[in-house]
């Protein structure tokens, strides 16, 4: 199976922000989590897979294709769900499935008909194709946009920050659809919740500040912080406290009163309790430490 | 809080570059706006920056901007949705009122700035150093302000209120762009009212109400007043202030500060919300699918691109409204068909196909800009283009499926368009219809340029990467290149899209403007795929980057079928241009406007000594003529006999051959030695010295031989004398003796330029030299001509004098002419395929064995009118025989020529006579003037005034010739059709007359006096004339004209007189047959202005 293979891939705004800094991954087939929080690079990174930026500097490599040089051969196995996209009015669902699927090289009309059929089938718009977008929930614009990124049955399918505006049942049947898709392409799909990645992705990794802090299988990355990982409920005026002498990776509110969870390698006694890790713990805990 | 957002809106709208851009285009626009609005009409001692011109240009430059206005004023409140910024916005505490308020006037005083772009402009325009001062008056501040305050100002109220609330209620980008245009169709609508008054208050730009409320003004009224706060002014100005305030208030009670139009959200919307829960796993249900990417998968994806992009378009309600105002315009412009005289034509194709042109290309420029931004934008504006981007199409592929797409839209409309033509003909009761001529006329004439100017559209919204920067960019490279030609760039292979197609006759069909029209086409067309490679290059690549990075990137992307393309491409290009540069350039000769300028003025310089030397004159012309219409080509064999007319021994013979290329004249032998000198065989000037001179009195042979064989295509393909069918030219073609004057430069002001006196104006009527001459620079007194025409079959030829022999033989036809008395230097040579209507007639006056033989050539659709105007003939004849003189020539014969020349001429016994004069004019209603016989008659009635009297060159000449042909066709008119029709034209003459007086630049001469001011020589003439006749009666005023002629006619006149005739003479024979009582109606008629 072919693999995505990213070596040092940088890129450097015109102002100067340096979005990407030499950026190495190697994903399999699967679905593949790219973790990071708003402003990481996640996007600009989508952007440069999907052959739409080109980065300044580093090689990208889908089995034998080479992604910056070889852009349209990459095209043909790509599909691409971006953050954000718009609909044109009036234009019917079916006409604009049509028109995509030409332009991804379903020349012959019988198999484009019945891909696009068989495609709006299983996200369910099928009832709705004669329908303009512009009517369209956001639900339902994101289940289209699903359905076009997989007309030419991609081998590369990149869905950047897919789930938001999806509400939980909606989310569930979508990540069904990409885990699906995942048992025969490389699917890389982007998001600032951990727990999108904890449901899905067999492989991840966490980009934060343009830089991969981390890349590997969620589960051992766990692994990493199994017994170093203390919880406790504290008062509101003791937080700034517990703050400067322990290393704080998290803290939520439970019925009005903090609880923060810390990063100590043995003990830290004092009322802590040891919790178990969750994905959460090890994705904050990178932060934390970079 | 209003003012916040009053505020806000300003300082938003000064840091939008756009606005500086507009203002800078309205500035621009401004100065050169007396020429551009005026162009082509006479403002006469009208200056250019008079109150009223000022006014009128501004009003103009500010309809023609509603555009502008509705881009500004309509985006105000749209704005806020497009940025989805509404939701934000619309949640604060404002109260509506200064919302929409604050947001109107912030855009209005915005809108205020960039129209001041108008008035400076304006102001500046009068002081560009190349003006001519004595066009304009001393710089008045106020006459400008006033105009921008009065005139301006509530147009441009009016105007933003409207689009405003348009805009705010509909919050739709298309009808923005569209309800300029409907503005624009409104004030056509208006001129549709017959009602002066009504017509002028509700004209939105004022210009009817301007031109209203000046029409009585006299030149010194329209050099200083100031336009009126007063009459249908204030009323109009009233009117649409108040409506603009009403719709203010309308579009104020409907606005509703809500993120959601009601609209939108009422729309039921089949909802099934969830995916479906998966019973197969994703890929076991799939179907097999191939993807490709060959020839075959390209054409698929453009054809299915193409349709895709047109059927969006043609989805859009605003499309159609821009259709369907774009149609109303064309067919109200279209009601008054090619009227001639207040008659209407036949709903020929061609008329029709030509008043759709001319309307139509605005039209189509619109839609073209507009949809060529919109389709360029479209995956961005709605944010679709990164699905595009990433897939795997070729960039030229979907920029071709936009290209097509739009061609696509223009097809339906011009089909839509010639689908209304055949129907109006077929409600005119027309059922002639010529697809052909609809076809040519829109797919040959209109299609190239919309697809040109596509190519260049799509090119200039790739490299700009900014949509109403790219739409400007075009619209200013579209003035540039009309503007082109006056600065000078005049080769085709420079003025982007080529030269105009002239107009299809159907006689001659496109002719020989076919063919260098369509190389010229081929040639941009290279051109414009270049454009469009160019734009598939920058433009792909998704996020917008320098154009260099652009350029590299979208290079490596489209790769080597692309650069193998635009190779082959511009190949071609080359090829073509190199092609048409041989012909132009090579083949002919290019001349630019400035080098005919010069050229000119060299030969005046350089010859002009020689203007009054005397040389002989013709006194017998003998020519064979074979013309080879489908080569275009003639051969000439010509022998002329000479004589000295003069008291001077003739040493020297001056040989004008015609300046043309290709025309060769060559074997000029003399009966005697001669040695040429070629010193200005630069203007194609011999001079060849007699070694035995020609003594007065004495005679001598000259024998030549011309021949023309047009090579290639020139420039400026303008030649219209020699034709494939309907040639049609005079003895100007021949060699002549001595200077010319009509190679002199003309223009009083490019005379001035090149620092040359103006042309001298008439001789007064006592100067002795011009009363000896007929016309300038007469080269004959009276000829004998005998000529022996060949013509391709199965042509006919035609010329002066009796037909004595015809005959075909080896696919030519042979056409022996004779005249059988002398006749004037002044004959015609017409060849085409003609039917032929043929009658003899016995005029009322001539002796019973003058019959006359009439014929008709006419070309064989054009048989509407040949009945009528034979009647006319015969009529005319009967008429000016009994009361003039007889008819002197066995013959008179009308020959129709193509429609590139409109007029009818006279020449002995024959009439060469336009086809767009009268060959199709529809004329059914007993009540309007028979202008198909009036016309006959009028050059019939030449038959006598110019062919046997010649006037002397000196005032007044053009009123022996010209006024006394309109009084005896006016006679004519009276005794055979009725007097009712004599009374309806002379009310058209009357206009004419004031129409022309209007526009006079110098002080107006008397009758007798007349220069060349047609609306003196036709509409005063024939009203003056007419009225003699009614107050001496037209037996008196024939008795005259019959005397004048007995006393001054150039052929068998027994006491001709040795100079020509004034209408001093006329005038006193006149005088002779009136009563003392009614001298001074003489006097009054023709020998005083009478200034009303």
């Amino acid at each position: 199976m072919e693999k995505l293979i990213l070596t040092k891939v940088s890129k450097t705004y015109g102002n100067g922000i340096a979005a990407l800094t030499n950026i190495s991954l190697k994903i399999p087939c699967g679905v593949f989590g790219l973790l990071g929080p708003n402003g990481a690079g996640k996007s600009t990174l989508m952007r440069i897979l999907a052959t739409l930026q080109e980065p300044d500097g580093g090689t990208i490599q889908l089995g034998e294709i080479n992604a910056l040089t070889q852009k349209l051969a990459l095209r043909k196995r790509l599909g691409y769900l971006p953050q954000q996209f718009g609909v044109y009015p009036k234009i019917s669902l079916e006409t604009l499935m049509h028109h995509l699927a030409i332009l991804k090289g379903l020349a012959k009309r019988k198999e484009r008909q019945a891909r696009i059929d068989f495609l709006l089938q299983r996200v369910n718009l099928y009832e709705v194709r004669q329908q303009s977008l512009a009517s369209f929930s956001g639900g339902m614009k994101q289940r289209f946009g699903i359905a076009q990124a997989l007309l030419n049955e991609p081998k590369l399918l990149i869905v950047d920050e897919p789930t938001a505006g999806l509400d939980p049942v909606e989310r569930n049947r979508f990540f069904n659809l990409l885990s699906e898709v995942g048992e025969r392409s490389i699917v890389i799909l982007s998001t600032h919740i951990v727990a999108d990645i904890q449901a899905l992705c067999a492989g991840m990794a966490i980009l934060y500040q343009g830089r991969v802090l981390v890349q590997g299988n969620p589960l051992a990355l766990m692994e990493k912080l199994k017994g170093q990982l203390y919880e406790k409920k504290i008062k509101k005026a003791e937080r700034e406290q517990y703050h400067l002498n322990y290393q704080v990776i998290h803290e939520r509110l439970f019925l009005g009163e903090p609880i923060i969870r810390v990063l100590s390698a043995e003990h830290p006694r004092n009322g802590f309790v040891p919790v178990a890790a969750n994905l959460a713990d090890s994705y904050l805990a990178q932060i934390n430490q970079a | 809080m209003w003012y916040e957002i009053f505020k806000f809106e300003l300082k938003y709208r000064l840091q939008e570059p756009a606005n500086y851009l507009f203002f800078l285009f309205l500035f621009c626009f401004a100065m050169f706006g007396v020429e551009f609005i005026f162009q082509g009409v006479e403002l006469g001692l009208v200056k250019k920056n008079a109150p009223l011109v000022i006014a009128k240009t501004m009003a103009a430059i500010t309809g023609l901007s509603m555009l502008i206005v509705s881009m500004l004023m309509g985006f105000s409140i749209l704005r806020d949705f497009q940025y989805e910024t509404v939701s934000l916005l619309y949640a604060n505490p404002i109260p509506k009122s200064d919302f929409f308020f604050g947001r109107f006037l912030g855009s209005f005083v915005g809108l205020l700035f960039i129209f001041s772009g108008v008035l400076l402009g304006m102001m500046l325009g009068e002081h560009l150093p190349w003006i001519a001062p004595s066009e304009y008056l001393s710089f008045q501040l106020w006459n400008y302000v006033q105009a921008f305050i009065w005139v301006g100002l509530p147009i441009l109220f009016f105007g933003a209120a409207l689009f405003f609330v348009t805009g705010a209620l509909t919050k739709n980008r298309m009808v923005v762009y569209t309800q300029g245009i409907v503005l624009f169709v409104l004030f056509l609508l208006t001129k549709a009212i017959s009602n002066e008054t009504l017509q002028a208050i509700f004209d939105p730009f004022s210009l009817t109400t301007l031109s209203l409320l000046s029409k009585d003004w006299s030149v010194v009224e329209r050099n200083n007043l100031l336009i009126p706060y007063s009459g249908v002014m204030l009323l109009n100005k009233l009117f649409w202030i108040s409506l603009g305030i009403l719709v203010l208030a309308i579009g104020y009670r409907q606005f509703k500060m809500e993120p959601i139009s009601e609209k939108g959200a009422k729309r039921k919307i089949k909802v099934s919300s969830i995916f479906k829960t998966p019973n197969a796993t994703f890929f076991q249900t799939a179907q097999p699918m191939t993807l490709a990417f060959g020839w075959h998968a390209t054409i698929v994806q453009l054809a299915f691109n193409t349709w895709f992009h047109a059927q969006a378009i043609l989805k859009q309600t605003s499309f159609w409204a821009i259709a369907f105002c774009g149609l109303l315009i064309i067919i109200i412009n279209s009601v008054n068909l090619g009227t001639a005289h207040g008659v209407d034509s036949y709903p020929t194709s061609y008329l029709i196909v030509e008043e759709l042109q001319e309307m139509s290309i605005y039209f189509f420029i619109i839609i073209l800009v507009f949809y060529t931004a919109e389709i360029m934008w479209k995956e961005r504006t709605v944010g679709l283009h990164y699905i595009y981007d990433a897939c795997p199409t070729n960039s030229l592929i979907n920029l071709l499926g936009k290209f097509l797409g739009l061609l696509l839209i223009y097809i339906v409309l011009i089909l839509t368009l010639i689908a209304s033509g055949v129907l109006f003909q077929l409600l005119q009761g027309y059922y002639h219809f010529e697809l052909l001529v609809y076809f040519g006329g829109f797919f040959l004439e209109i299609f190239p340029y919309l697809v040109l100017y596509t190519m260049l559209a799509i090119f200039f919204q790739a490299l700009l990467q900014a949509k109403y920067l790219a739409v400007l960019a075009i619209l200013i490279f579209f003035v540039l290149n009309l503007a082109m030609g006056l600065l000078g760039v005049e080769h085709l292979l420079l003025n982007f899209g080529g030269k105009a197609l002239a107009p299809y006759s159907e006689m001659n069909g496109y002719g020989h403007f076919l063919i260098p029209f369509l190389w010229t086409k081929l040639y941009w067309f290279c051109f414009g795929l270049l454009c469009l490679v160019f734009a598939a290059i920058v433009n792909g690549g998704g996020l917008a980057q320098s154009l260099k990075k652009r350029w590299q990137q979208g290079i490596k992307e489209l790769g080597k079928p692309v650069k193998i393309f635009s190779g082959f491409t511009f190949a071609l290009f080359i090829a073509i241009g190199t092609y048409l540069f041989y012909n132009v350039n090579i083949l002919n000769e290019y001349w630019t406007t400035r080098d005919k300028l010069t050229y000119r003025l060299a030969y005046e310089t350089s010859l002009k000594k020689y203007e009054s030397l005397p040389q002989p004159k013709i006194t017998d012309v003998k020519l064979t003529v074979a013309l080879f219409p489908s080569q275009r080509a003639y051969e000439i064999q010509g022998h002329y006999r000479l004589k000295n007319t003069s008291q001077i021994v003739i040493t020297e013979i001056h040989l004008q051959k015609r300046i043309a290329t290709h025309i060769k004249l060559d074997e000029v032998q003399f009966d005697r030695n001669v040695l040429p000198d070629r010193r200005f065989e630069k203007f194609h000037y011999t001079i060849y010295q007699l070694q035995e001179p020609l003594l007065p009195e004495d005679t001598m042979r000259l024998s030549f031989k011309q021949s023309y064989p047009p090579l290639g295509f020139e420039n400026d393909n303008t030649d219209t004398d020699i034709l494939y069918n309907g040639t049609f030219f005079d003895n100007d073609q021949l060699p002549s003796f001595g200077y010319e004057r009509k190679y002199e430069l003309k223009a009083a002001a490019e005379r001035e330029s090149f620092g040359l006196a103006p042309r001298a104006s008439l001789a007064l009527r006592t100067n002795p030299a011009a009363l000896l001459q007929s016309r300038a620079g007469s080269d004959a007194t009276g000829i004998n001509l005998e000529m022996l025409i060949s013509t391709e079959a199965p042509q006919r030829a035609i010329s002066s004098g009796v037909l004595i022999k015809e005959w075909s033989d080896e696919e030519r036809n042979y056409f022996h002419y004779k005249t059988e008395q002398k006749i004037i230097h002044f004959y015609s040579i017409v060849s085409a395929e003609y039917e032929q209507l043929t009658a003899r007639h016995l005029p009322k006056g001539n002796a019973i064995t003058d019959s006359v033989e009439l014929t008709i050539d006419y070309h064989q659709s054009h048989d509407y009118n040949v009945d009528r105007m034979l009647q006319a003939m015969k009529n005319s004849l009967d008429y000016y025989s009994s009361n003039f003189s007889p008819y002197p020539y066995q013959q008179l014969r009308i020959m129709e020529f193509p429609r590139y020349r409109k007029f009818a001429q006279s020449f002995p016994n024959a009439i060469p006579y336009s086809e767009s004069l009268g060959f199709i004019l529809n004329i059914k209603a007993t009540d309007k003037v028979d202008m198909v016989a009036f016309i006959v008659a009028h050059e019939v009635a030449h038959q006598w005034w110019g062919i046997q009297l010649e006037a002397a060159m000196v005032q007044g000449r053009k009123m022996i010739l010209e006024s006394l042909a309109q009084y005896s066709a006016m006679m004519v008119l009276q005794e055979y059709y009725g007097v009712a029709q004599v009374q309806q034209f002379l009310e058209m003459q009357a206009e004419n007359y004031l129409e022309g007086k209007r526009r006079q630049v110098e002080t107006e001469l008397p009758l007798a006096l007349v220069g060349n001011e047609e609306h003196i020589y036709y509409a005063r003439g024939a009203i003056q004339l007419y009225a003699l006749q009614e107050s001496i009666g037209a037996a008196k005023v024939n008795v005259a004209l019959q005397n004048f002629l007995h006393e001054w006619q150039s052929f068998n006149n027994p006491n001709q007189p040795e100079r020509y005739a004034t209408t001093q003479d006329l005038i006193n024979h006149f005088r002779a047959v009136t009563p003392d009582s009614l001298q001074t109606v003489i006097t009054d008629l023709f020998e005083k202005v009478v200034d009303d």
